[in-house]
């Protein structure tokens, strides 16, 4: 079986964010990039999946500018077998992303996509839904644990309820949630032999896929300031301070 | 001795064979080995980020657990386990043997990584990496190399550098252990050696031993630890660096296979010179790491803490160390991987340099520390926060692989020999002026009379490459500087004769002024290819250039009135009566 991963590349998420002046976004320059954790998650268990022998191939695929190549590299050092990159100037929208990954499910024949959740930067959640519906296969979002038998997923989903599991048909589409796993550290070995895998160059433009914003950004603004908190001696002292702010 | 670099053919030559840093004391600029600034290999770019980031993710998250080996005294061995596994014992191992093949200037930054977060993990690395197994990559036999670099890439097999002995530290010509050769070729080895980095660890040993063979008095040895009568001494108790493993290394009649003699038999100082000079880099990388820790820790105390209403961070005293540590990390960077590039280039000349980059950097780490622990004051005072373990660690960096006492006197020297040799060639028949000067008054008299005219001629050694007016005027300082340390030079060998070589007063202030120039020079190239590649601190960085260059003209200016105007004799003379008392001689009861 072949995996294809998401694989975004956004802003670190130790990185404290900057508005731009202007408001038309955030300062990406000179910033620090990194994967999107939700997707090295994704990553990580594609590797497992082929570690156990579920799967032979583990592809990781990224959508963005010529230098995205340094990133994919990065998956590749993680351990994915080759990388699509999917050369793009401006950043996509979710449903053009995954439009995306339906021509390259078309191309690539996997037998299971698993995306992250969300990325950190527009936390849109919607790619892995989208691309289930366009693809008319199953999806098995937020997932917290994957096992893989006899042509079907059993995926553990956390919801408000508590867990709850679901199974899908093969091939599926399963969006990755935070507690699935731990991702492994890259070794510096891995780094080298990543320097002799695989990265397919797709240019956006060639795969007919038509890119509509459907959203508009109007502004970017920072969350207004925390303000500063009030110590208090006990509990006396808490619910008459409650009191006073009108909370009790 | 010709060093091959084992990551010099991707590299392109240097155009000129001779050392930047000899050439100073000749009152030459070698700018062709100079500008424009070396830029990072292709290949190490790519790879160089993913490495930091993979180090970052691995060390980051144990600050902890590295604080506690500090603590114990000990790496324990799932650590060592996890450096293997993360690969860090592979760094200059070539590809072919399963190693990363880093130039000197990627793994210098790799070591700088590794420093940022904890000097113990650099040394353990770095001692296996500069010096262990350096020799084995420099001089092995191909046999050698395929025997145990393999082994040495994965970190199967971890290698310590054995050539220090109680009674040969700085003297390292004076080892005293021995290795005589047996009827069939192999040698037998015995001694002590101390002060082993790695020696509680490591599986193989480069070890150098007296062998008073007529090819010469040492040799170099590769020798497995699980050979009978090897064994080593409990892990020092030590004031920094404490988890990195320092253990003596015995040798009880410890029979040594011919096929492990590293390089020729009898040339083992020179091998052991050369292993040392080539690691030196590492060395530099890991003080700039450390030293780019320290700034990083600075700015947040210092934006953090509050006093008289306003952070301390506005305050002048707390501005000045914060650019000062600025001004020196840049610096020793900028000579560090200077040097590294010599290196890379296959250069074979560049032991002076290396020997400056060291002094320097190590020196700067240190002022580094003491600066970010006195703005974190009381704080930088107590265990709890990393000031004081840095403190600690940073300070065997001007004591190990070369005192920079020893190095300032190879600096000297191996400058004013270049000056000697210089006039030998102007008149062979004078033969070597160094080892007799006297007996060449007279053609040093000419020669230094015509080089004399050159230097203080206008427009002679002016740096020809284009440089921004700002950065002109930074260059005009070490025009002027480079001519007076070769007047220097030359009226030091004319009023000492032969014995130069003893006035070490004197040639720490050559060293001194040499080790400005050539830093400096290094932080101008920096700073002018920073510009032209617009890079967004180009500005400062040339700020940095003109700070530097200020703060090293009143140095040297110093040093140049020092060596004709000075207090020496009386130091001398007030030396020799307290060593005489063997302490102070006054008190106020």
């Amino acid at each position: 079986m072949k995996i294809l991963v998401g694989y975004k590349r956004v802003v670190d998420y130790n990185v404290r964010i900057q508005v731009k002046p202007d408001g038309t976004g955030v300062v990406t320059d000179g910033v620090k990039l990194s994967a999107n954790p939700f997707d090295d998650i994704a990553l990580e268990e594609a590797l497992r999946l082929r570690e156990k022998g579920v799967a032979e191939e583990v592809v990781v695929v990224g959508i963005g500018p010529a230098d995205l190549t340094a990133h994919l590299r990065n998956g590749l050092a993680m351990g994915a077998n080759r990388a699509i990159h999917v050369v793009a100037a401006d950043a996509v929208q979710p449903l053009t992303a995954a439009r995306v990954f339906l021509k390259l499910v078309e191309k690539e024949q996997p037998g299971l996509v698993i995306l992250g959740k969300q990325a950190i930067d527009d936390d849109a959640n919607q790619t892995g839904q989208m691309l289930a519906a366009l693809w008319d296969r199953p999806q098995a979002t937020f997932a917290s644990k994957v096992d893989i038998a006899g042509g079907k997923a059993t995926v553990t989903r956390e919801v408000d309820a508590g867990l709850e599991v679901i199974e899908a048909e093969l091939p599926a589409v399963i969006t990755t949630d935070l507690r699935l796993n731990e991702p492994r550290f890259i070794k510096l070995p891995d780094i080298m032999k990543a320097k002799s895998k695989p990265i397919d160059t797709i240019e956006f433009g060639s795969l007919g896929v038509e890119a509509h914003d459907h959203l508009k950004t109007t502004h970017y603004a920072a969350p207004a300031k925390r303000s500063k908190g009030v110590m208090v001696k006990d509990a006396a002292e808490l619910v008459a301070a409650l009191k006073q702010k009108g909370l009790l | 001795m010709n060093t091959p670099s084992p990551a010099g053919p991707e590299q392109p030559a240097l155009r000129s064979d001779d050392s930047v840093a000899k050439q100073l004391f000749l009152g030459n600029i070698l700018e062709e080995n100079l500008f424009p600034y070396p830029e990072i290999r292709a290949r190490d770019r790519e790879m160089l980020g993913a490495m930091t980031d993979a180090i970052d993710q691995f060390l980051a998250g144990k600050g902890a657990e590295l604080k506690q080996y500090d603590r114990d005294a000990e790496q324990p061995a799932e650590f060592i386990q996890a450096l293997r596994e993360m690969g860090l014992f592979g760094l200059i191992i070539p590809e072919a043997f399963g190693g990363m093949e880093l130039s000197n200037g990627a793994y210098a930054r790799v070591l700088g990584q590794t420093s940022s977060h904890d000097s113990s993990v650099s040394l353990t690395i770095g001692a296996h990496s500069s010096i262990g197994m350096k020799g084995l990559l420099l001089f092995g036999t191909d046999a050698q190399k395929q025997r145990y670099l393999p082994r040495l890439a994965t970190g199967e097999m971890i290698a310590a550098f054995c050539l220090t002995e109680s009674g040969a530290g700085s003297d390292a010509a004076s080892i005293r252990t021995k290795a005589t050769r047996n009827g069939d070729g192999s040698w037998t080895l015995s001694g002590e050696k101390i002060w082993i980095t790695n020696g509680g660890i490591a599986d193989f040993y480069t070890v150098f031993a007296r062998t008073d063979t007529p090819e010469g008095k040492i040799t170099a040895f590769l020798v497995e630890a699980k050979w009978p009568g090897v064994s080593h001494g409990p892990h020092e108790d030590k004031m920094g660096i404490r988890a990195s493993s320092t253990t003596t290394v015995a040798f009880a009649d410890v029979r040594v296979p011919a096929e492990n003699v590293l390089g020729p038999v009898g040339k083992g100082f020179k091998v052991a010179m050369s292993i040392l000079n080539s690691g030196r880099t590492g060395l530099g990388g890991g003080a700039v790491g450390g030293m780019r820790t320290l700034i990083r820790l600075a700015c947040a105390q210092a934006k953090e803490r509050k006093q008289f209403g306003q952070s301390i961070a506005e305050f002048g005293l707390v501005r000045e160390k914060i650019a000062q540590m600025a001004v020196d990390c840049y610096a020793a960077e900028s000579a560090v991987w200077m040097v590294a590039h010599l290196i890379d280039s296959g250069g074979s000349d560049y032991s002076v340099e290396a020997a400056m980059s060291k002094v320097f950097a190590s020196e700067a780490v240190q002022r580094a520390s003491y600066e970010a622990l006195q703005i974190a004051a009381g704080n930088g005072f107590m265990r709890e926060f990393p000031y004081e373990q840095i403190t600690r660690d940073t300070r065997i960096l001007s004591i190990f692989e070369g005192t920079n006492e020893i190095l300032r006197l190879y600096i000297a020297l191996s400058g004013l020999k270049g000056v000697g040799a210089g006039l030998s060639e102007l008149k062979a028949a004078v033969g070597d002026i160094f080892n007799d000067p006297i007996k060449g008054f007279g053609v040093l008299g000419s020669y230094t009379g015509r080089r004399m005219r050159e230097a203080t001629g206008y427009g002679i050694d002016r740096i020809a490459h284009e440089l921004s007016p700002r950065l002109r005027k930074v260059a005009a300082t070490y025009e002027k500087y480079t001519v007076e340390l070769s007047k220097s030079s030359d009226a030091l060998l004319r009023r000492y004769g032969k014995k130069a070589a003893d006035q070490q007063h004197a040639q720490k202030r050559l060293a001194d002024i040499a080790i400005d120039l050539f830093v400096g020079l290094c932080v101008l190239s920096r700073a002018d290819s920073l510009a032209r590649q617009s890079h967004p601190a180009a500005d400062e960085a040339a700020s940095i250039a003109e700070i530097f260059a200020k703060q090293a003209r009143r140095r040297m200016a110093r040093n140049v009135r020092g060596l004709e105007r000075n207090e020496d004799e009386a130091i001398e003379q007030l030396a020799g009566a307290v060593l005489a008392h063997d302490g102070y001689m006054w008190d106020v009861i």
